[in-house]
Protein backbone atom coordinates (compact mmCIF):
# COMPACT_ATOMS: atom_id res chain seq x y z
CA UNK A 1 0.00 0.00 0.00
CA UNK A 2 1.27 3.43 -0.90
CA UNK A 3 1.19 5.70 2.14
CA UNK A 4 1.62 9.42 2.02
CA UNK A 5 4.16 10.38 4.62
CA UNK A 6 4.80 14.01 5.57
CA UNK A 7 8.32 15.33 5.32
CA UNK A 8 10.16 15.72 8.63
CA UNK A 9 10.82 19.17 10.00
CA UNK A 10 14.46 20.07 10.42
CA UNK A 11 15.54 19.16 13.90
CA UNK A 12 17.36 22.31 14.94
CA UNK A 13 14.37 24.55 14.26
CA UNK A 14 12.19 22.15 16.18
CA UNK A 15 14.54 22.09 19.18
CA UNK A 16 14.86 25.84 19.28
CA UNK A 17 11.11 26.31 19.07
CA UNK A 18 10.51 23.82 21.85
CA UNK A 19 13.05 25.52 24.10
CA UNK A 20 11.61 28.97 23.39
CA UNK A 21 8.16 27.65 24.27
CA UNK A 22 9.38 26.06 27.47
CA UNK A 23 10.88 29.39 28.51
CA UNK A 24 8.10 31.68 27.31
CA UNK A 25 5.01 29.89 28.51
CA UNK A 26 5.76 29.32 32.24
CA UNK A 27 7.21 32.83 32.54
CA UNK A 28 4.09 34.24 30.87
CA UNK A 29 1.91 32.35 33.29
CA UNK A 30 3.91 33.42 36.36
CA UNK A 31 3.87 37.04 35.20
CA UNK A 32 0.09 36.87 34.79
CA UNK A 33 -0.41 35.59 38.32
CA UNK A 34 2.04 38.13 39.76
CA UNK A 35 0.28 40.96 37.92
CA UNK A 36 -3.10 39.85 39.24
CA UNK A 37 -1.94 39.63 42.84
CA UNK A 38 0.02 42.86 42.70
CA UNK A 39 -2.75 44.98 41.22
CA UNK A 40 -5.44 43.40 43.35
CA UNK A 41 -3.59 44.73 46.38
CA UNK A 42 -2.29 47.97 44.91
CA UNK A 43 -4.27 50.50 42.93
CA UNK A 44 -1.88 51.90 40.29
CA UNK A 45 -3.54 55.33 40.63
CA UNK A 46 -2.62 55.48 44.30
CA UNK A 47 0.84 54.08 43.66
CA UNK A 48 1.61 56.74 41.08
CA UNK A 49 0.07 59.45 43.22
CA UNK A 50 2.38 58.53 46.07
CA UNK A 51 5.52 57.84 44.07
CA UNK A 52 5.45 59.98 40.93
CA UNK A 53 2.64 62.52 41.31
CA UNK A 54 3.66 64.42 38.16
CA UNK A 55 3.08 61.38 35.92
CA UNK A 56 -0.46 60.87 34.67
CA UNK A 57 -1.00 57.27 33.62
CA UNK A 58 -4.35 55.59 32.96
CA UNK A 59 -4.86 52.39 34.93
CA UNK A 60 -5.00 50.27 31.75
CA UNK A 61 -1.52 51.40 30.79
CA UNK A 62 -0.27 50.79 34.31
CA UNK A 63 -1.64 47.22 34.23
CA UNK A 64 -0.08 46.58 30.81
CA UNK A 65 3.24 48.07 31.90
CA UNK A 66 3.15 46.10 35.14
CA UNK A 67 2.49 42.85 33.27
CA UNK A 68 5.43 43.34 30.95
CA UNK A 69 7.76 44.38 33.78
CA UNK A 70 6.83 41.15 35.55
CA UNK A 71 7.20 39.15 32.35
CA UNK A 72 10.63 40.63 31.69
CA UNK A 73 11.70 39.48 35.16
CA UNK A 74 10.24 35.97 34.90
CA UNK A 75 11.47 35.57 31.30
CA UNK A 76 14.94 36.54 32.47
CA UNK A 77 14.84 33.99 35.28
CA UNK A 78 13.54 31.20 32.99
CA UNK A 79 16.17 32.00 30.37
CA UNK A 80 18.97 31.87 32.92
CA UNK A 81 17.70 28.53 34.18
CA UNK A 82 17.66 27.21 30.62
CA UNK A 83 21.19 28.52 30.08
CA UNK A 84 22.50 26.97 33.30
CA UNK A 85 20.85 23.63 32.61
CA UNK A 86 22.36 23.40 29.14
CA UNK A 87 24.61 20.39 28.93
CA UNK A 88 28.12 21.13 27.66
CA UNK A 89 27.65 19.13 24.47
CA UNK A 90 24.51 21.06 23.59
CA UNK A 91 26.63 24.19 23.49
CA UNK A 92 28.91 22.75 20.84
CA UNK A 93 28.00 23.41 17.23
CA UNK B 1 5.24 -8.20 7.22
CA UNK B 2 5.30 -4.50 6.64
CA UNK B 3 8.18 -2.35 7.78
CA UNK B 4 7.91 -0.85 11.26
CA UNK B 5 6.17 2.51 11.78
CA UNK B 6 8.30 5.34 10.51
CA UNK B 7 8.61 7.51 13.57
CA UNK B 8 11.92 9.34 13.41
CA UNK B 9 13.77 8.81 16.65
CA UNK B 10 16.70 11.05 17.36
CA UNK B 11 19.57 10.19 19.74
CA UNK B 12 19.50 11.73 23.19
CA UNK B 13 18.31 15.21 22.33
CA UNK B 14 15.92 16.77 24.82
CA UNK B 15 13.32 16.95 22.09
CA UNK B 16 12.75 14.42 19.36
CA UNK B 17 12.63 15.61 15.81
CA UNK B 18 9.10 15.38 14.62
CA UNK B 19 7.47 15.33 11.25
CA UNK B 20 4.78 17.95 10.76
CA UNK B 21 1.52 16.40 11.91
CA UNK B 22 -1.48 16.31 9.61
CA UNK B 23 -4.29 14.93 11.76
CA UNK B 24 -6.77 13.01 9.63
CA UNK B 25 -10.40 14.04 9.88
CA UNK B 26 -12.49 11.67 11.96
CA UNK B 27 -16.12 11.06 12.73
CA UNK B 28 -17.49 9.14 15.65
CA UNK B 29 -18.91 9.28 19.15
CA UNK B 30 -16.01 11.10 20.76
CA UNK B 31 -15.43 13.45 17.86
CA UNK B 32 -19.09 14.48 18.20
CA UNK B 33 -18.59 14.98 21.93
CA UNK B 34 -15.64 17.25 21.25
CA UNK B 35 -17.59 19.21 18.66
CA UNK B 36 -20.29 19.76 21.28
CA UNK B 37 -17.64 20.85 23.79
CA UNK B 38 -16.14 23.26 21.25
CA UNK B 39 -19.51 24.87 20.58
CA UNK B 40 -20.43 25.04 24.27
CA UNK B 41 -17.13 26.45 25.49
CA UNK B 42 -16.46 28.83 22.63
CA UNK B 43 -20.13 29.81 22.76
CA UNK B 44 -19.61 30.86 26.36
CA UNK B 45 -16.46 32.73 25.43
CA UNK B 46 -17.81 34.58 22.40
CA UNK B 47 -21.34 35.25 23.68
CA UNK B 48 -20.94 36.05 27.37
CA UNK B 49 -19.52 39.55 26.89
CA UNK B 50 -22.65 40.45 24.93
CA UNK B 51 -25.11 39.41 27.64
CA UNK B 52 -26.68 42.15 29.76
CA UNK B 53 -27.55 42.06 33.43
CA UNK B 54 -29.22 44.90 35.34
CA UNK B 55 -28.38 47.40 32.61
CA UNK B 56 -24.69 46.52 32.46
CA UNK B 57 -22.52 43.87 30.84
CA UNK B 58 -23.24 40.56 32.59
CA UNK B 59 -19.62 39.41 32.77
CA UNK B 60 -17.17 42.27 32.93
CA UNK B 61 -13.78 42.42 34.61
CA UNK B 62 -13.73 46.18 34.73
CA UNK B 63 -10.05 46.86 35.24
CA UNK B 64 -10.20 50.66 34.86
CA UNK B 65 -12.85 50.85 37.61
CA UNK B 66 -11.26 48.01 39.62
CA UNK B 67 -14.52 46.07 39.87
CA UNK B 68 -15.43 42.61 38.56
CA UNK B 69 -19.02 41.80 37.59
CA UNK B 70 -20.14 38.19 37.20
CA UNK B 71 -23.89 38.24 36.63
CA UNK B 72 -25.42 39.26 39.98
CA UNK B 73 -22.11 39.33 41.83
CA UNK B 74 -19.74 42.25 42.12
CA UNK B 75 -16.17 41.70 43.25
CA UNK B 76 -14.08 44.52 44.69
CA UNK B 77 -10.31 44.59 45.14
CA UNK B 78 -11.01 43.70 48.79
CA UNK B 79 -12.64 40.48 47.54
CA UNK B 80 -9.55 39.38 45.68
CA UNK B 81 -9.17 36.67 48.27
CA UNK B 82 -12.31 35.01 46.93
CA UNK B 83 -11.14 35.18 43.33
CA UNK B 84 -7.89 33.52 44.39
CA UNK B 85 -10.05 30.96 46.20
CA UNK B 86 -11.96 30.40 42.98
CA UNK B 87 -8.71 29.72 41.13
CA UNK B 88 -7.74 27.18 43.80
CA UNK B 89 -11.15 25.54 43.34
CA UNK B 90 -10.50 25.36 39.59
CA UNK B 91 -7.13 23.72 40.29
CA UNK B 92 -8.52 21.13 42.70
CA UNK B 93 -11.40 20.38 40.29
CA UNK B 94 -8.79 19.63 37.65
CA UNK B 95 -7.01 17.24 40.06
CA UNK B 96 -10.29 15.57 40.94
CA UNK B 97 -11.37 15.10 37.34
CA UNK B 98 -7.89 13.90 36.39
CA UNK B 99 -7.85 11.27 39.14
CA UNK B 100 -11.27 10.03 38.01
CA UNK B 101 -11.24 10.39 34.28
CA UNK B 102 -7.69 11.08 33.22
CA UNK B 103 -6.95 13.84 30.76
CA UNK B 104 -10.55 14.70 30.03
CA UNK B 105 -9.53 18.34 30.33
CA UNK B 106 -6.87 18.00 27.61
CA UNK B 107 -9.09 16.13 25.17
CA UNK B 108 -12.23 18.22 25.37
CA UNK B 109 -11.96 21.41 27.42
CA UNK B 110 -8.47 22.90 27.21
CA UNK B 111 -8.49 26.15 25.22
CA UNK B 112 -5.51 24.81 23.29
CA UNK B 113 -7.55 21.80 22.12
CA UNK B 114 -10.72 23.76 21.53
CA UNK B 115 -9.16 26.52 19.46
CA UNK B 116 -6.91 24.12 17.60
CA UNK B 117 -10.04 22.20 16.60
CA UNK B 118 -11.56 25.32 15.06
CA UNK B 119 -8.32 26.19 13.28
CA UNK B 120 -8.27 22.64 11.90
CA UNK B 121 -11.85 23.00 10.63
CA UNK B 122 -10.80 26.15 8.79
CA UNK B 123 -7.73 24.40 7.43
CA UNK B 124 -9.85 21.48 6.18
CA UNK B 125 -12.37 23.82 4.57
CA UNK B 126 -9.59 25.57 2.63
CA UNK B 127 -7.02 22.85 1.96
CA UNK B 128 -9.03 19.68 2.00
CA UNK B 129 -8.53 16.34 3.69
CA UNK B 130 -5.30 14.97 5.15
CA UNK B 131 -3.81 13.56 1.96
CA UNK B 132 -4.75 16.65 -0.01
CA UNK B 133 -3.05 18.83 2.61
CA UNK B 134 0.16 16.80 2.52
CA UNK B 135 0.19 16.92 -1.27
CA UNK B 136 -0.53 20.62 -1.28
CA UNK B 137 2.37 21.32 1.07
CA UNK B 138 4.71 19.22 -1.07
CA UNK B 139 3.55 20.77 -4.34
CA UNK B 140 5.30 23.78 -5.91
CA UNK B 141 3.62 27.17 -5.52
CA UNK B 142 0.91 27.82 -8.08
CA UNK B 143 -2.28 29.80 -8.21
CA UNK B 144 -4.37 27.15 -6.51
CA UNK B 145 -1.91 26.67 -3.65
CA UNK B 146 -1.68 30.44 -3.23
CA UNK B 147 -5.48 30.79 -3.17
CA UNK B 148 -6.01 27.92 -0.75
CA UNK B 149 -3.23 28.95 1.62
CA UNK B 150 -4.23 32.62 1.34
CA UNK B 151 -7.85 31.88 2.15
CA UNK B 152 -6.82 29.81 5.15
CA UNK B 153 -4.55 32.54 6.49
CA UNK B 154 -7.21 35.18 5.94
CA UNK B 155 -9.81 33.15 7.86
CA UNK B 156 -7.32 32.26 10.57
CA UNK B 157 -6.30 35.88 11.07
CA UNK B 158 -9.92 37.02 11.03
CA UNK B 159 -10.93 34.43 13.59
CA UNK B 160 -7.90 35.24 15.76
CA UNK B 161 -8.70 38.95 15.61
CA UNK B 162 -12.28 38.28 16.64
CA UNK B 163 -10.92 36.18 19.51
CA UNK B 164 -8.63 39.00 20.64
CA UNK B 165 -11.50 41.47 20.38
CA UNK B 166 -13.72 39.23 22.50
CA UNK B 167 -10.95 38.75 25.06
CA UNK B 168 -10.54 42.50 25.52
CA UNK B 169 -14.34 42.70 25.64
CA UNK B 170 -14.23 40.91 28.99
CA UNK B 171 -12.16 43.76 30.41
CA UNK B 172 -13.68 46.81 28.81
CA UNK B 173 -17.39 47.14 27.88
CA UNK B 174 -17.69 45.27 24.59
CA UNK B 175 -20.34 47.53 23.07
CA UNK B 176 -18.01 50.51 23.50
CA UNK B 177 -15.20 48.40 22.11
CA UNK B 178 -17.28 47.51 19.04
CA UNK B 179 -18.15 51.17 18.48
CA UNK B 180 -14.52 52.20 18.82
CA UNK B 181 -13.45 49.45 16.41
CA UNK B 182 -15.94 50.59 13.78
CA UNK B 183 -14.85 54.23 14.15
CA UNK B 184 -11.13 53.39 14.38
CA UNK B 185 -10.89 55.07 17.77
CA UNK B 186 -9.53 52.15 19.80
CA UNK B 187 -7.11 53.26 22.47
CA UNK B 188 -3.50 52.15 22.33
CA UNK B 189 -3.75 49.54 25.05
CA UNK B 190 -6.99 48.10 23.63
CA UNK B 191 -5.40 47.72 20.20
CA UNK B 192 -2.32 46.22 21.76
CA UNK B 193 -4.17 43.54 23.73
CA UNK B 194 -6.46 42.63 20.82
CA UNK B 195 -3.41 42.11 18.62
CA UNK B 196 -1.48 40.35 21.40
CA UNK B 197 -4.24 37.88 22.26
CA UNK B 198 -5.15 37.40 18.62
CA UNK B 199 -1.54 36.68 17.80
CA UNK B 200 -1.28 34.23 20.72
CA UNK B 201 -4.39 32.39 19.48
CA UNK B 202 -3.08 32.28 15.92
CA UNK B 203 0.34 31.10 17.03
CA UNK B 204 -0.86 28.48 19.50
CA UNK B 205 -3.84 27.05 17.61
CA UNK B 206 -2.72 27.56 14.01
CA UNK B 207 1.01 27.10 14.17
CA UNK B 208 2.26 25.39 17.37
CA UNK B 209 -0.70 23.08 18.09
CA UNK B 210 0.42 19.80 19.65
CA UNK B 211 3.84 21.27 20.42
CA UNK B 212 2.18 23.37 23.13
CA UNK B 213 0.98 20.17 24.80
CA UNK B 214 4.27 18.37 24.30
CA UNK B 215 6.84 20.99 25.14
CA UNK B 216 5.13 23.90 26.87
CA UNK B 217 2.30 22.62 29.02
CA UNK B 218 3.16 22.08 32.69
CA UNK B 219 -0.08 20.15 33.29
CA UNK B 220 0.97 17.52 30.74
CA UNK B 221 4.10 16.94 32.82
CA UNK B 222 2.56 16.64 36.27
CA UNK B 223 -0.84 15.12 35.47
CA UNK B 224 0.66 11.65 35.88
CA UNK B 225 0.95 12.40 39.62
CA UNK B 226 -2.86 12.27 39.80
CA UNK B 227 -3.04 8.99 37.92
CA UNK B 228 -3.49 5.57 39.47
CA UNK B 229 -4.55 2.17 38.19
CA UNK B 230 -8.23 3.16 38.29
CA UNK B 231 -7.88 6.31 36.23
CA UNK B 232 -9.69 6.37 32.91
CA UNK B 233 -7.18 6.20 30.05
CA UNK B 234 -7.23 5.60 26.33
CA UNK B 235 -5.57 2.29 25.70
CA UNK B 236 -4.96 -0.40 23.11
CA UNK B 237 -5.89 -3.96 24.00
CA UNK B 238 -2.58 -5.65 23.32
CA UNK B 239 -3.80 -9.15 24.13
CA UNK B 240 -6.63 -8.83 21.63
CA UNK B 241 -4.83 -6.87 18.94
CA UNK B 242 -1.53 -8.73 18.56
CA UNK B 243 -0.12 -10.03 16.34
CA UNK B 244 -1.24 -7.14 14.21
CA UNK B 245 -1.29 -7.50 10.47
CA UNK B 246 -3.20 -6.84 7.27
CA UNK B 247 -5.69 -9.42 6.12
CA UNK B 248 -8.65 -9.77 3.77
CA UNK B 249 -12.00 -8.83 5.24
CA UNK B 250 -13.37 -12.35 5.24
CA UNK B 251 -10.15 -14.04 6.30
CA UNK B 252 -10.07 -15.89 9.61
CA UNK B 253 -7.46 -14.17 11.78
CA UNK B 254 -7.01 -17.28 13.93
CA UNK B 255 -6.04 -19.34 10.93
CA UNK B 256 -3.52 -16.66 9.97
CA UNK B 257 -2.22 -16.45 13.55
CA UNK B 258 -3.23 -12.79 13.79
CA UNK B 259 -4.94 -10.67 16.44
CA UNK B 260 -7.72 -8.17 15.76
CA UNK B 261 -5.47 -5.23 14.83
CA UNK B 262 -5.44 -4.95 11.04
CA UNK B 263 -2.52 -2.50 11.24
CA UNK B 264 -4.33 0.06 9.09
CA UNK B 265 -2.57 2.96 10.84
CA UNK B 266 -5.86 4.85 11.14
CA UNK B 267 -5.26 5.45 14.86
CA UNK B 268 -1.87 6.97 14.09
CA UNK B 269 -3.12 9.17 11.27
CA UNK B 270 -5.91 10.77 13.28
CA UNK B 271 -3.70 11.45 16.31
CA UNK B 272 -3.27 15.21 16.78
CA UNK B 273 0.01 14.66 18.67
CA UNK B 274 1.35 12.13 16.20
CA UNK B 275 1.78 9.12 18.48
CA UNK B 276 0.90 5.45 18.10
CA UNK B 277 -1.48 4.48 20.90
CA UNK B 278 -0.48 0.85 20.39
CA UNK B 279 2.91 1.67 21.95
CA UNK B 280 1.16 2.11 25.30
CA UNK B 281 0.24 5.11 27.45
CA UNK B 282 2.42 8.04 26.47
CA UNK B 283 2.82 11.50 27.95
CA UNK B 284 1.97 13.03 24.56
CA UNK B 285 -1.51 11.47 24.61
CA UNK B 286 -4.08 14.17 25.31
CA UNK B 287 -6.87 11.57 25.56
CA UNK B 288 -8.85 13.11 22.72
CA UNK B 289 -10.14 9.62 21.81
CA UNK B 290 -9.78 10.23 18.06
CA UNK B 291 -7.98 6.88 17.81
CA UNK B 292 -10.97 5.20 19.49
CA UNK B 293 -13.31 6.63 16.87
CA UNK B 294 -10.92 5.66 14.08
CA UNK B 295 -10.45 2.11 15.34
CA UNK B 296 -14.16 1.59 16.04
CA UNK B 297 -14.95 2.53 12.45
CA UNK B 298 -12.42 -0.01 11.17
CA UNK B 299 -13.65 -2.71 13.56
CA UNK B 300 -17.22 -2.07 12.31
CA UNK B 301 -16.03 -2.45 8.73
CA UNK B 302 -14.22 -5.69 9.55
CA UNK B 303 -17.17 -7.03 11.49
CA UNK B 304 -15.12 -7.24 14.71
CA UNK B 305 -16.24 -6.03 18.12
CA UNK B 306 -15.51 -2.39 18.96
CA UNK B 307 -13.12 -1.38 21.72
CA UNK B 308 -9.74 -2.65 20.47
CA UNK B 309 -8.70 0.90 21.32
CA UNK B 310 -10.95 2.27 24.03
CA UNK B 311 -11.47 4.12 27.25
CA UNK B 312 -10.54 1.84 30.12
CA UNK B 313 -8.45 1.70 33.27
CA UNK B 314 -5.33 -0.26 33.99
CA UNK B 315 -7.23 -2.42 36.49
CA UNK B 316 -10.12 -3.06 34.06
CA UNK B 317 -7.66 -4.18 31.40
CA UNK B 318 -6.20 -6.58 33.98
CA UNK B 319 -9.68 -7.95 34.64
CA UNK B 320 -10.12 -6.31 38.03
CA UNK B 321 -13.28 -4.43 39.03
CA UNK B 322 -13.60 -0.66 38.63
CA UNK B 323 -13.18 1.31 41.85
CA UNK B 324 -14.45 4.88 41.78
CA UNK B 325 -14.30 5.45 45.55
CA UNK B 326 -10.70 5.33 46.63
CA UNK B 327 -8.48 7.39 48.91
CA UNK B 328 -7.33 9.68 46.12
CA UNK B 329 -10.77 10.54 44.75
CA UNK B 330 -12.26 10.85 48.25
CA UNK B 331 -9.49 13.25 49.30
CA UNK B 332 -9.76 15.41 46.19
CA UNK B 333 -13.56 15.26 46.34
CA UNK B 334 -13.69 16.17 50.03
CA UNK B 335 -11.25 19.03 49.55
CA UNK B 336 -13.25 20.28 46.60
CA UNK B 337 -16.53 20.15 48.54
CA UNK B 338 -14.94 22.05 51.43
CA UNK B 339 -13.49 24.73 49.14
CA UNK B 340 -16.77 25.14 47.27
CA UNK B 341 -18.81 25.34 50.47
CA UNK B 342 -16.49 27.93 51.98
CA UNK B 343 -16.59 29.94 48.78
CA UNK B 344 -20.38 30.05 48.59
CA UNK B 345 -20.69 30.91 52.28
CA UNK B 346 -17.92 33.50 52.15
CA UNK B 347 -19.19 35.26 49.02
CA UNK B 348 -22.73 35.34 50.39
CA UNK B 349 -21.51 36.82 53.67
CA UNK B 350 -19.25 39.52 52.29
CA UNK B 351 -19.47 42.87 54.10
CA UNK B 352 -21.84 45.11 52.14
CA UNK B 353 -20.27 48.26 53.58
CA UNK B 354 -16.67 49.09 54.45
CA UNK B 355 -15.59 52.06 56.56
CA UNK B 356 -12.03 53.31 56.70
CA UNK B 357 -11.00 56.20 58.92
CA UNK B 358 -7.81 58.07 58.01
CA UNK B 359 -6.43 60.73 60.34
CA UNK B 360 -5.48 64.02 58.77
CA UNK B 361 -1.75 64.29 59.09
CA UNK B 362 -1.39 68.03 59.71
CA UNK B 363 -1.98 68.18 63.43
CA UNK B 364 -2.74 65.81 66.27
CA UNK B 365 -5.50 68.06 67.60
CA UNK B 366 -6.89 71.57 67.34
CA UNK B 367 -8.40 73.79 70.02
CA UNK B 368 -11.60 75.45 68.87
CA UNK B 369 -12.81 78.90 69.88
CA UNK B 370 -15.03 77.52 72.63
CA UNK B 371 -12.17 75.56 74.18
CA UNK B 372 -13.14 72.11 72.86
CA UNK B 373 -10.52 69.77 71.37
CA UNK B 374 -11.07 68.73 67.76
CA UNK B 375 -9.45 66.01 65.56
CA UNK B 376 -10.08 65.80 61.85
CA UNK B 377 -10.26 62.72 59.63
CA UNK B 378 -11.15 61.55 56.17
CA UNK B 379 -13.73 58.78 56.17
CA UNK B 380 -13.82 56.42 53.17
CA UNK B 381 -17.10 54.58 52.78
CA UNK B 382 -17.33 51.73 50.29
CA UNK B 383 -20.91 50.87 49.38
CA UNK B 384 -20.63 47.40 47.88
CA UNK B 385 -24.39 46.99 47.41
CA UNK B 386 -26.23 47.77 44.19
CA UNK B 387 -28.58 50.20 46.02
CA UNK B 388 -28.03 53.76 47.21
CA UNK B 389 -27.50 53.97 50.97
CA UNK B 390 -27.84 56.87 53.37
CA UNK B 391 -25.72 56.11 56.42
CA UNK B 392 -25.59 57.94 59.74
CA UNK B 393 -22.17 58.23 61.36
CA UNK B 394 -21.99 57.86 65.14
CA UNK B 395 -19.35 57.37 67.80
CA UNK B 396 -20.19 54.15 69.58
CA UNK B 397 -20.33 53.92 73.39
CA UNK B 398 -18.23 56.97 74.15
CA UNK B 399 -20.21 60.06 75.16
CA UNK B 400 -17.00 62.08 75.65
CA UNK B 401 -16.37 62.34 71.91
CA UNK B 402 -18.99 63.62 69.49
CA UNK B 403 -19.20 64.28 65.77
CA UNK B 404 -18.89 67.98 65.11
CA UNK B 405 -19.79 68.53 61.50
CA UNK B 406 -22.05 65.93 59.96
CA UNK B 407 -24.32 63.04 60.53
CA UNK B 408 -25.73 61.65 57.28
CA UNK B 409 -23.75 60.64 54.22
CA UNK B 410 -25.36 59.64 50.92
CA UNK B 411 -23.61 56.68 49.27
CA UNK B 412 -24.33 55.99 45.60
CA UNK B 413 -24.55 52.29 44.70
CA UNK B 414 -21.26 50.52 44.14
CA UNK B 415 -19.14 53.58 44.80
CA UNK B 416 -16.42 54.72 47.16
CA UNK B 417 -17.32 57.98 48.94
CA UNK B 418 -14.80 60.07 50.88
CA UNK B 419 -15.98 62.68 53.38
CA UNK B 420 -14.08 64.89 55.82
CA UNK B 421 -15.09 64.39 59.44
CA UNK B 422 -14.36 66.32 62.61
CA UNK B 423 -14.68 64.78 66.04
CA UNK B 424 -14.71 66.91 69.19
CA UNK B 425 -14.44 66.50 72.94
CA UNK B 426 -15.88 69.47 74.84
CA UNK B 427 -14.19 69.07 78.19
CA UNK B 428 -12.02 65.99 78.01
CA UNK B 429 -11.45 64.23 81.30
CA UNK B 430 -8.67 62.13 79.76
CA UNK B 431 -5.27 62.88 78.34
CA UNK B 432 -3.16 61.60 75.48
CA UNK B 433 -4.90 59.20 73.13
CA UNK B 434 -8.18 57.40 73.30
CA UNK B 435 -9.49 54.78 70.89
CA UNK B 436 -12.99 55.39 69.64
CA UNK B 437 -15.26 53.31 67.46
CA UNK B 438 -16.99 54.94 64.52
CA UNK B 439 -20.16 53.35 63.19
CA UNK B 440 -21.91 53.91 59.87
CA UNK B 441 -25.44 52.60 59.54
CA UNK B 442 -28.34 52.90 57.13
CA UNK B 443 -31.39 52.46 59.33
CA UNK B 444 -33.67 51.76 56.38
CA UNK B 445 -31.65 48.88 54.91
CA UNK B 446 -29.81 47.83 58.05
CA UNK B 447 -26.47 47.96 56.24
CA UNK B 448 -23.82 48.82 58.81
CA UNK B 449 -20.10 48.76 59.52
CA UNK B 450 -17.73 50.00 62.21
CA UNK B 451 -14.10 51.03 62.36
CA UNK B 452 -11.80 52.14 65.17
CA UNK B 453 -9.88 55.43 65.15
CA UNK B 454 -7.56 57.34 67.41
CA UNK B 455 -8.55 60.62 69.08
CA UNK B 456 -5.84 62.83 70.56
CA UNK B 457 -6.07 65.44 73.29
CA UNK B 458 -3.23 67.37 74.99
CA UNK B 459 -1.33 65.56 77.73
CA UNK B 460 -2.28 66.78 81.21
CA UNK B 461 0.73 68.30 82.92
Amino acid sequence: MNRIVPAPVDRETNDRLALAGAIAWPSFFAAGVATMVFFALIDPDELFNAAWPHILLPREFAYTLGFFVFWTATLGASSFTALLLRRPKDAQP
Amino acid sequence: MKPLPKLVLVDDSLYAAQAKIYPREIEGRFARLRTIAVFALLGVFYLFPWLRWDGRQAVLFDLPARKFYIFGLTFWPQDFFWLAWLLIIAGVSLFFVTALAGRLWCGYACPQTVWTEVFLWIERACEGRRNQRIKLDAAPWNTEKLLRKGAKQLLWIGFAAWTGFTFVGFFTPITDLARETVHFTLSGWETFWIVFYGFATYGNAGFLREQVCKYMCPYARFQSAMFDKDTLIVSYDVARGELRGARKRNADPKALGLGDCVDCDACVQVCPTGIDIRDGLQIECIACASCIDACDAVMDKMGYARGLVGYTTENLRAGKPLRLLRLRTLLYGGLLAFLLGTFVWGVAHRAPLIVEVLRDRNALYRRSADGAIENSYTVKLVNKTQAAQRVRLTVVDDPRVTIADRSDVALPPGEVTSVPLTLRAVSPDFSGMVRIKLAARDDASGVAATQTAQFFVPEKP
